[in-house]
């Protein structure tokens, strides 16, 4: 079991890492960043991506689909952006946002390693 | 600042065929003077409507928005469904409070504060020293959106009515 600042110091060692934030989707304000940056800002990261989250929630809810979203995948020309929902109780309504860069990481891996951190994270 | 509140929140429960009679019950003096401070010109107007009208496109779920003047006084509004005036005083008793929390912390200038209630939000903002900017939203209003999309309106509100209003 992890709390919130070590499961993030854990997200940045993944390859390739380059930001990593724990988003409240029903506020759009970010729990925890780290590796935030003057160019890259992640609260606003966070707040646009639970657009994001949102949007796709409401388009399952729309197919009837009775099924949980595992993670969302963008990628684009120099980086990859994971979002992973997270799903224990005491997790719900969060996200874990990712971003890696496309040259360095690996992101077979990082889905993983991202997946682990999602289990052993505890609020 | 919230007994002006209240006048105005018991002007709203008096029965509105005895108008005169109400009318005769307040100063006249205070505020037809402070009316003068606030009515804006349509120099100003004009530029504080856009900026209230780009920041309902901006953010979803946003279903009003209102400036007024630190004292209360009514300046724009896009708020259907919501008496202006009467909100417009709430929301600078909502920022006086604010300020002096603040103030008594020490930490520095009251930038904003948001009321989350079970159906909805309303947050107000400072805008400069003489203005303030609120906007009311529904339950699903990306908080942090609004953070990103409102303080650079409110600081351009406050640029605004820094030039032309002057309270007493």
């Amino acid at each position: 079991m992890a709390d919130m600042e070590s499961s993030l110091q854990e997200a940045m060692q993944i390859e390739g890492a380059i930001g990593v934030a724990l988003v409240d989707y029903t506020s759009g304000m970010a729990l925890g960043t780290l590796g935030s940056s003057k160019e890259f800002d992640l609260t606003i990261a966070a707040a646009g991506n639970t657009d994001v989250v949102r949007a796709k929630l409401r388009t399952l809810e729309m197919l009837k689909l009775k099924d949980s979203i595992e993670d969302i995948l963008i990628t684009l020309g120099g980086q990859y952006h994971v979002i992973r929902p997270l799903t224990s109780r005491n997790t719900q309504g969060l996200f874990l946002y990712m971003v890696l860069s496309r040259t360095r990481a690996n992101l077979a891996m990082a889905r993983h390693k991202l997946k682990t951190i999602e289990t052993d994270l505890q609020m | 600042m919230i007994r002006a509140l209240l006048d105005l929140l018991r002007r709203e429960q008096e029965p509105s065929h005895e108008p005169r009679h109400a009318a005769q019950d307040i100063p006249q003096d205070i505020p037809q003077t402070r009316k003068r401070g606030v009515v804006v010109d349509t120099e100003t107007q004009i530029p504080l409507q856009a900026e209230l009208r780009e920041l309902r496109l901006r953010v979803p779920y946003v279903t009003g928005v209102l400036v007024a003047s630190v004292d209360g006084m009514l300046i724009a509004e896009d708020t259907p469904g919501i008496e202006p005036e009467v909100f417009a005083a709430m929301s600078a008793a909502q920022l006086g409070l604010g300020q002096q929390i603040v103030a008594a912390l020490r930490s520095g200038d009251f930038r904003e504060t948001v009321t989350a209630a079970t159906n909805g939000y309303v947050a107000t903002f400072a805008a400069g020293q003489t203005a303030l900017l609120t906007v009311v939203a529904g339950p699903d209003l990306n908080v942090a959106r609004l953070h990103h999309e409102a303080r650079p309106v409110a600081a351009r509100i406050g640029q605004l009515m820094g030039a032309v209003y002057h309270p007493a």
